[in-house]
């Protein structure tokens, strides 16, 4: 009997339709100017602010300053931190410490993509960095993270899916690739 | 016991027909801070590095041996000057581009490599397939105090072994803690 109950379950979890994805707010995208942080960055809705620290195995024992700037729907995320790295000794690890943001975005997930990013700003060269797509570990949604340094900043952008939807997707990768250093320019 | 035999022959066989396997072995360089395997002992040249992010050329030093069609290459170039090391995040990460825009990327893999300290050196290995049929490649990014570090290795197609191992451990037998390691002969 126990049998026939937990046969009829399985089938019943085989075949029901799969869980609505959450509706959220309709996206209204806008630029945000932060020139005090050096970029503009594009929201799909107002965010909210947070001041908080970030600390890492390359930044060293000593948390340092970040500045957190969210959207939360719930089932999407949006968030970009801004660390402070312009004591000089993590300037001399900018390198090292953009090379940790790309691995501990990989280490979130299974990696699916690992790509290019490059902003341009108000120099010849140009910002150049990374975005990374995973599938969260723990069945927690797909996160696209692009890491970015400039002037002693690091620049994170986190856009996760808590239930990934195609529709979505265009979302968050316009969320990680919609930022500008050339704040000269409207 | 005939099938053993027959295997142990095979086994004498395929050991037999095999190339000589390459002898790692560890250069210490200590100016830059790095020692390094190679099969051989590297022949070394002066040169520039000049990227487009890079706006000009520094000196970087090129350490590379050949064998069975087969090119190993570790390359130093002098990042520290005040306005590079400002500038070294997006250098580090120009290294990674320009080795994945070499040809068909076949794959990416994060890399950490002990230097005595807390925190660890980062990198990026990224393995193409050359345009134009030119034979597989790795190349292994690294940028640490001022040092930008890149491994390449190149399988020619006459190797005829796209995948092969001495590659791999070519790309990641990088040490930053030399304080204990011998001297290169």
């Amino acid at each position: 009997m126990r049998r026939i109950a937990f046969t009829a379950a399985a089938v019943f979890a085989l075949f029901a339709p799969p869980l609505a994805a959450q509706e959220h707010e309709p996206l209204e995208w806008q630029e945000y100017a932060y020139p005090e942080l050096g970029i503009a960055k594009e929201f799909p809705a107002s965010p909210q602010r947070q001041t908080g620290k970030y600390q890492t195995e390359v930044v060293g024992e000593n948390a340092v300053p970040s500045v957190v700037y969210f959207v939360d729907f719930g089932d999407l995320i949006f968030q970009m931190t801004v660390v402070d790295l312009r004591a000089p000794e993590h300037v001399l690890r900018a390198a090292n410490i953009l090379a940790e943001c790309i691995f501990l975005a990989e280490s979130a997930g299974l990696p699916l993509a690992n790509l290019p990013l490059d902003v341009k700003d108000d120099t010849q060269f140009g910002v150049h960095g990374r975005v990374v797509s995973v599938d969260l570990n723990y069945n927690l949604g797909v996160r696209q993270t692009a890491c970015l340094h400039k002037d002693g900043r690091l620049y994170k952008m986190e856009a996760t899916m808590v239930h990934p939807e195609e529709e979505d997707g265009e979302a968050i990768a316009r969320f990680v690739t919609s930022q500008r250093f050339e704040l000269r320019k409207p | 016991m005939r099938p053993a035999g027959f295997l142990v022959a095979l086994l004498l066989a395929a050991f037999a027909a095999a190339p000589a396997s390459a002898a790692f072995q560890y250069y210490v360089f200590r100016e830059f801070g790095v020692a390094k395997e190679f099969p051989l002992e590297p022949t070394r040249r002066e040169a520039e590095y000049r990227t487009p992010l890079l706006g000009r050329a520094v000196p970087a030093t090129i350490f590379e041996t050949t064998e069975d069609n087969m090119v190993y290459r570790f390359t130093v170039a002098d990042m520290r000057a005040v306005d590079l090391v400002a500038r070294s995040a997006g250098l580090y990460a120009e290294c990674i581009a320009m080795a994945e825009a070499e040809g068909k990327v076949l794959a990416r893999m994060p890399q950490r490599v002990e230097d005595g300290t807390a925190f660890r050196v980062y990198g990026q290995l990224t393995s193409v397939d050359l345009a134009e049929a030119g034979g597989r490649k790795q190349t292994n990014c690294f940028l640490n105090k001022g040092w930008l570090y890149k491994v390449e290795s190149i399988v020619l197609p006459a190797r005829g072994e796209p995948n092969a191992a001495a590659a791999l451990r070519f790309s990641t037998s990088l040490r930053f803690r030399i304080d204990q390691a011998p001297d290169s002969p």
